[in-house]
């Protein structure tokens, strides 16, 4: 590898017709000898290649008509364009008049509940995070805030059908909650029975509600879409609780 | 007679005084600028594109254009400058559509039309066949600098880099060319 520094110098001398360079360079880094003769070689046949072009002779000017050389382009790109904005009206023409999708958005806000039947939501603070249950079925116990909660409201996408068999009581729950999109939050303690299921064309709320009238525990709403799951008061029955 | 002056390096560029004959409507100036650098633009042409056919093609374009557009030279560099960038610019296009082009070549099309005008009568063919291989903007920077005789801040204005780049370019594509002009080359030569 030559140095950076040697190598403009034999380029510098190559460029030049001092013989004297030559030598000294030579005598300096007799190594590099042929290689200097190599790029003087080099040199010289670029620069005899500035050879007057055969057609000496001038023709006479014509002022002619020049072709942008990028006019191809300017058609290819304007072709585009106007493509582009036909599939786009397109598309508005039939977003227009495309029906709007049946959507059922469940919103726990307006939710009207039983006066009489709201009990005052117990106060539950989570201590430990309910890590191993001996069931092994029930999820550990995750605190929801207002940062966790999702940002835009999902659709609960109407009403559902689920049939489960000796499942355990925490995983139906839990699979409600898929089914509405719901935050599911089970409360330690709460009992965890093999349960039978047979709900067809329900609200996946109405199927929350049932079960709780079924095995004894209460949805609190404690948050947008999202309920904490209590083992049932004396007082209180299958209810679902707006906490806020 | 009018006296201008090159103003970027204050130093007087004669042909300006053409540009202003031929802007003040007397055709003579162009005229006058198209005898003097006619070889010069072809060279160059020839240099980038290697064909002496489609220098000629292109030759005739850059005069075109700059007979059409000489009043927006802003004499801000040499006329020469100017006239070189364009020649430089409209070379590199018309090599790039003639690969294209070639791209979509028969074969054997190619081989009975492309091949007798690569070689020129009086050109080196080792320099030739190593310039061929070398890309456009190598050969634009070789040519301007051992064909036109250029210097690399002449060479900067015309192919609108800085002075660095240029320096670094002609030194790399001198390198590309040497690498190539040693194959071509006999060892014992």
């Amino acid at each position: 590898m030559i140095p950076r520094e040697v190598d403009d110098l034999m380029w510098a001398i190559a460029e030049g017709t001092d013989s004297d360079a030559i030598e000294a360079f030579g005598d300096r880094y007799p190594a590099l000898r042929e290689e200097l003769l190599k790029r003087i070689r080099t040199v010289n046949a670029l620069k005899a290649g500035n050879r007057p072009v055969k057609a000496v002779s001038v023709p006479t000017f014509k002022n002619t008509k020049v072709q942008p050389a990028n006019k191809n382009l300017v058609w290819v790109t304007f072709g585009f364009a106007v493509l582009a904005m036909f599939s786009f009206g397109i598309f508005r023409l039939n977003s227009n008049h495309a029906p709007l999708p049946s959507v059922q958005s469940v919103n726990l806000a307006p939710v009207k509940l039983p006066e009489a039947n709201i009990p005052r939501a117990p106060e539950v603070i989570p201590t430990q995070p309910q890590q191993n249950n001996p069931n092994g079925e029930a999820r550990p116990y995750i605190p929801q805030n207002e940062q966790n909660q999702p940002a835009s409201e999902p659709i609960s996408g109407g009403p559902k059908t689920l049939k489960l068999e000796a499942t355990a009581l925490q995983s139906a729950i839990l699979m409600i909650g898929e089914a509405g999109h719901y935050t599911i939050n089970i409360a330690p303690g709460m009992p965890n029975p093999p349960v039978t299921v047979n709900f067809v064309d329900m609200e996946p709320l109405a199927m929350l509600k049932e079960l709780g009238e079924q095995y004894a525990f209460t949805a609190v709403v404690d948050g947008p879409r999202s309920f904490l799951i209590l083992p049932k008061k004396d007082e209180d029955e299958g209810q679902i609780v707006d906490n806020h | 007679m009018v006296s201008v002056y090159f103003e970027g390096a204050g130093s007087f560029d004669e042909d300006t005084v053409l540009v202003e004959r031929f802007l003040a409507g007397q055709p003579s100036g162009f005229e006058d600028l198209y005898a003097k650098y006619y070889a010069k633009v072809l060279s160059l042409s020839k240099g980038v594109l290697i064909s002496e056919e489609e220098a000629a093609d292109v030759t005739q374009e850059v005069f075109t254009l700059v007979y059409r557009n000489l009043h927006r030279f802003n004499r801000q560099s040499k006329f020469s400058t100017w006239l070189f960038r364009i020649t430089i610019n409209r070379s590199i296009q018309e090599s790039r559509k003639r690969r294209f082009k070639h791209k979509h070549v028969e074969l054997s099309e190619a081989a009975e039309s492309a091949a007798p005008e690569l070689v020129s009568e009086d050109s080196d063919p080792r320099v030739q066949a190593a310039m061929e291989k070398l890309t456009p903007q190598d050969r634009a920077i070789l040519t301007l600098f051992y064909w036109q005789e250029q210097n690399l801040q002449e060479i900067s204005e015309s192919m609108e880099i800085n002075l660095n780049a240029a320096k670094t370019r002609l030194y790399r594509a001198r390198e590309r060319f040497r690498i190539f002009f040693e194959k071509e080359v006999p060892h014992d030569s």
